[in-house]
């Protein structure tokens, strides 16, 4: 078990102030932080100590006021006298923790209670003398707060006291009030009867809150204590009522009342309103508006009726709505609404059916006629259904009247009147204007009929096509247009052009509906093409992409524009480039254009037209965040790679990925080399870099293998290798030892030396072959040989000279004295270098004879020289270092 | 039927079939172009034109780029969707007809007031049972 601990607090009532003959007794008012208001014995005036005076009070009697330590709910509340005895101020008191007390004066009222019900009160402060001050407005009107005046709030206490009477002449308060302050102070001290009584007389109009006392009173003593009549209840009382008791309140005394209710309690207002969307729910509920999002729509049949009227994102109704006991009871037009709008699937139904039975067969014909039993077809006489199914029958029965009676209207012949009864309501009419058709030919009254294929299809022998309408306006039929399209398209797949053209042609007389003008343009477009009317064909697509632009007519008209001459096809694309609505279309319309240029090398330089379009395009996909990262690449490198140049781009918001493409764009416009080192320089793992880099990769492999001996591929290679960029075991290879035949073809008949770079790069080499599979290896081998014996030949070839001087340096230096030389260090670097030859010659022979064996003997007996005479060359001048 | 010029061909009108036609529609095409050719029904192109197309397409359907060298007929496909029209010779499955009415005002205004009812009694008549006296709180002394 839990104890509570209590807190004990002593509140000072009588004290007393000085020593020996200064002593003066006072009464403690009030005590705050601020100011301590006393009034001194037998005085009407009362003194204030503000905080820090140094006036120092010993407590005659006091108030003892027991609390719950942790929550520091009010529990108890005694008098102690000087004496020591301790009284409880009155029986009336009751239910201090709820409803503690509430002015700041309570310690001076428990005192002035036990006086007033004490034999002999104390004459230093009578009630004349005290009650004034307690109520004074001035004293303590800080204390006005919260509907409650200081003076309510004494009262409030007083009363729960028992002395609330003694204290009322001394204020001003009306009859209302003090029996609305009277009858809560009996309410909260639970004497509900008293409450009631007092509370009687306040009309509930006039102070609907009294309904809480009332209604308190209910609940404690059953309704025999409150007295209610339609006169003096107000309507937020009725709705109190209601709800304490169960009962369902009335909807108009919610909607005008519940505001107000809730407006009492804050915490409530709070608490209910988390969403900040009930008063505006409500409100709209009153208002007769349906909201998806109303708080209420979880409720009953609103939120079917919330369906009904929102668009909701989901195809379907939730599942748990269509089991929800309500969707029995709702109205069945909800049920139409949600499926005009099919929300209502095959799936659902039987769910629904089970629920509502008696609307099975017109739910079901209404959502899935085709499934719909026979009997739901006859429940709801269905005919149009019944006679679809008789006409798509699969028999052979001669007897399936009604596929006769079609048929012979489709052949164009006139139907009976006992043929047109076969029909349901709807298509009889259609049937009667058919026959009207047949007999008296095409008028205006006829025009719906031109909005059906399968009619215009099968009777366009008995439509005005030729000759127009009866006022003289040309014919015009959608649905026809389509069935001429059909036919254009049909001679364009027989690769009958011309027929196509005609036909095509029709359409353009017959409609004005864009999108089939436009196909048909496209069609009379591809025939001129076949037959080689190019400037036809092109003037067809132009006129189509007058209208909606179309990215697929756009293509055609690349594709048509390429077999003109360059210049015109060039012309073409431009201008169609400028036309079209966005920057991925007029991506794809300069890329052709570029590549038309380049295939038909007209001039060295572009066009300027396509230059200044692709240069435009160019800026404004780079400043356009949202266009296509891949085609600004595209754009970006078909430009430098093509023209050298790039435009100005504003560079300010770029994205690091467009900042890197410009760079390397930029870079590309330099030169193969920078480009290389550009691409080297990328940083990140984003897919972007690491197709550069592969690419990168790939191109100096594709110019090594066109052109191995050239120094362009060994500069290029030596460049690739240099940055770094992670290959391919098997392509590094490749790349090394196409770098090696590269630079040492290039030194050749120079006499040059192979840069030690190179060497340190063939030993890698001998390294990356050993991590190869073996067939991959296999595979290598013979570029490997081939490179290191190249290699060798040219640091030999290279060698010999510089080892000649070194040879005759050493002989010279035999004349010299030793130490001399020694101290001058002049021949340090010729016995280092020197000595790195020997070892790179040595290095390399070894490899090329390990791996290849000794196939290449002249090679090897020069080799063997060399070594020997830088043998030599190495002993002598070591004496002198 | 005339040949179109040598260069001009179109891999999908050769095979006769519709730009973009499928994998299988383009072998189907194929098949029924060089059985049409074979009977002489057909003499606009011949067999290697046939094998052209085929080859074309297949290289397109590798390398997607490479698609854009073919005209686009139709342009609209959509144009050509649902070629079997449904009309008064091609009866469409339709609905049954709505037999009521639009549901009116008030009946719209009872459903929201039951609901607002029993939101209001589901979620108050707890809170309603707690509610104290409209009592002032003791004041704080600040």
């Amino acid at each position: 078990m839990i104890e509570t601990k209590l807190k004990i607090s002593k509140y000072p009532v009588t004290a007393v102030k000085g020593r020996f003959f200064f002593r003066e007794r006072l009464l403690v008012l009030s005590k705050n932080i601020s100011r301590t208001i006393v009034l001194p014995d037998r005085s009407k005036d009362p003194v204030i100590y503000p905080s820090g005076a140094r006036v120092k009070f010993q407590a005659e009697s006091s108030v003892i006021a027991q609390t719950n330590a942790s929550t520091g709910v009010l529990s108890e509340v005694r008098f102690e006298n000087s004496s020591g005895s301790r009284t409880t101020p009155s029986e009336e008191l009751s239910s201090l923790e709820e409803y503690p007390f509430c002015s700041t004066v309570w310690p001076a009222l428990i005192y002035l209670s036990t006086q007033i019900s004490h034999a002999a009160p104390n004459p230093s402060w009578p009630l004349e003398n005290v009650a004034p001050l307690l109520v004074h407005k001035d004293l303590f009107k800080e204390y006005d707060q919260n509907e409650f005046s200081h003076s309510e709030r004494v009262l409030l206490d007083a009363f729960r006291l028992g002395i609330g009477e003694r204290i009322t002449p001394y204020t001003d308060l009306d009859e209302n009030r003090l029996r609305w302050i009277s009858s809560l102070a009996a309410s909260a001290n639970n004497d509900h009867v008293k409450a009631v009584e007092l509370s009687s007389s306040i009309s509930e109009l006039e102070n609907p809150k009294v309904c809480v006392i009332n209604a308190r009173a209910s609940a404690n003593h059953g309704s025999s204590l409150s007295k209610e009549s339609s006169e003096t209840t107000s309507t937020v009382g009725g709705l109190y009522r209601d709800l304490l008791a169960g009962k369902d309140p009335e909807v108009n005394g919610i909607y005008s009342s519940i505001t107000q209710l809730v407006s009492w309690y804050p915490e409530v207002t709070q608490k209910i309103d988390e969403g900040k969307t009930f008063f505006y729910d409500l409100e709209a509920a009153e208002a007769g508006r349906v909201e998806e999002n109303s708080i209420f729509a979880n409720t009953g049949l609103y939120k079917i009726l919330a369906y009904t009227r929102q668009a909701f994102d989901s195809e379907y109704l939730p599942s748990t709505l269509l089991t929800n006991p309500a969707i029995s009871s709702a109205p069945l037009s909800l049920l139409d609404n949600l499926i005009n709008r099919a929300k209502i699937s095959e799936g659902d139904l039987k769910r629904i059916c089970a629920q509502r039975p008696e609307d099975a067969s017109y739910l079901w014909c209404r959502v899935s006629p085709e499934t719909a039993s026979k009997e739901h077809l006859i429940d709801e006489e269905f005919e149009y259904e019944i006679f679809r199914r008789e006409f798509i029958k699969e028999s052979s029965d001669s007897e399936n009247k009604i596929k006769t009676v079609m048929e012979k209207l489709e052949s164009g012949m006139v139907l009976t009147e006992k043929e047109f009864d076969l029909l349901p309501p709807g298509m009889k009419e259609i049937a009667k204007d058919i026959c009207k058709l047949i007999v008296n030919g095409f008028d205006q009254s006829l025009t719906y009929l031109l909005e059906d294929e399968t009619i215009t299809e099968r009777l366009s022998d008995k439509l005005p096509i030729d000759t127009g309408n009866a006022d003289g306006s040309a014919f015009r039929s959608d649905s026809l247009g389509k069935k001429y399209l059909r036919n254009s398209f049909d001679y364009l797949l027989a690769a009958e052009w011309e027929e196509a053209i005609g036909q095509a042609r029709e359409v353009l007389r017959l409609t004005d509906d864009e999108s089939l003008r436009d196909e048909a343009l496209n069609f009379v477009a591809c025939g001129y093409w076949q037959i080689g009317e190019d400037q036809k064909s092109i003037g067809a697509l132009e006129t189509a992409l007058e209208g909606e632009y179309n990215s697929a007519l756009q293509i055609n008209l690349g594709i048509v524009a390429q077999h003109l001459d360059p210049t015109s096809a060039i012309d073409h694309l431009v201008d169609l480039a400028s036309e079209a609505p966005t920057s991925e279309l007029q991506f794809q319309v300069i890329q052709r254009a570029f590549s038309i240029w380049y295939q038909s090398e007209i001039q060295e330089k572009i066009p300027k037209k396509l230059q200044g379009t692709a240069h435009k395009l160019l800026q404004e996909m780079y400043a356009d965040k949202e266009s296509n990262d891949e085609n600004v690449w595209k754009l970006t490198s078909l430009l430098s790679s093509n023209e050298g140049t790039l435009p100005d781009i504003d560079t300010t918001d770029l994205s690091t990925l467009r900042e890197n493409m410009l760079e390397i764009g930029q870079a590309q416009t330099e030169g193969l080399v920078e480009y290389i080192e550009a691409v080297g320089e990328l940083r990140g793992s984003s897919d972007w870099v690491s197709e550069r880099k592969d690419s990168v990769v790939s191109l100096v492999l594709n110019i090594q293998q066109v052109d191995i001996a050239s120094a362009a591929s060994g500069v290029l290679g030596m460049t690739l290798l240099e940055t770094g960029i992670e290959i391919p075991v098997e392509k590094e290879l490749r790349i090394q030892c196409f770098t090696i035949i590269g630079v040492c073809q290039s030194l050749m008949g120079e006499d040059g030396m192979p840069r030690q770079e190179l060497i340190d790069q063939f030993v890698d080499s001998v390294k990356l072959l050993d991590q190869l599979e073996p067939a991959a290896r296999e595979d290598a081998k013979e570029l490997f040989r081939v490179a290191s014996e190249e290699l060798l030949r040219c640091l030999v070839v290279g060698a010999a000279p510089l080892i000649q001087q070194f040879y005759e340096i050493a002989q010279q230096l035999s004349y010299a004295p030793a130490n001399r030389v020694r101290r001058s260090g002049n021949v340090v670097p010729i016995h280092r270098e020197a000595k790195k030859l020997k070892k790179n010659i040595y290095t390399v022979k070894k490899t090329v004879k390990n791996f290849h064996g000794l196939n290449n003997l002249d090679l090897f007996d020069f080799s063997d020289e060399l070594l020997k005479n830088l043998e030599t060359v190495i002993r002598a001048m070591s004496r002198y270092v | 039927m005339t040949p179109p010029q040598k260069d001009r061909r179109n891999p999908y009108l050769v095979l006769g079939l519709p730009y973009g036609a499928s994998k299988k529609e383009v072998r189907k095409g194929f098949a029924k172009r060089a059985r049409d050719l074979k009977k002489g029904k057909f003499t606009a192109y011949r067999n290697e034109d046939l094998n052209w197309a085929l080859h074309q397409l297949e290289l397109a359907e590798k390398d997607p780029e490479l698609d854009i060298e073919n005209f686009r007929a139709p342009a609209n496909q959509i144009l050509f969707d649902g070629d079997n029209d449904l009309g008064f010779f091609n009866p469409t499955v339709q609905p049954l007809s709505q037999k009521t009415s639009e549901l009116p005002k008030s009946e719209i205004q009872n459903i929201i007031d039951q609901a607002v009812v029993e939101w209001i009694i589901n979620n108050f008549t707890d809170v309603v049972r707690n509610l104290r006296l409209p009592y002032p709180t003791p004041i704080k002394e600040s």
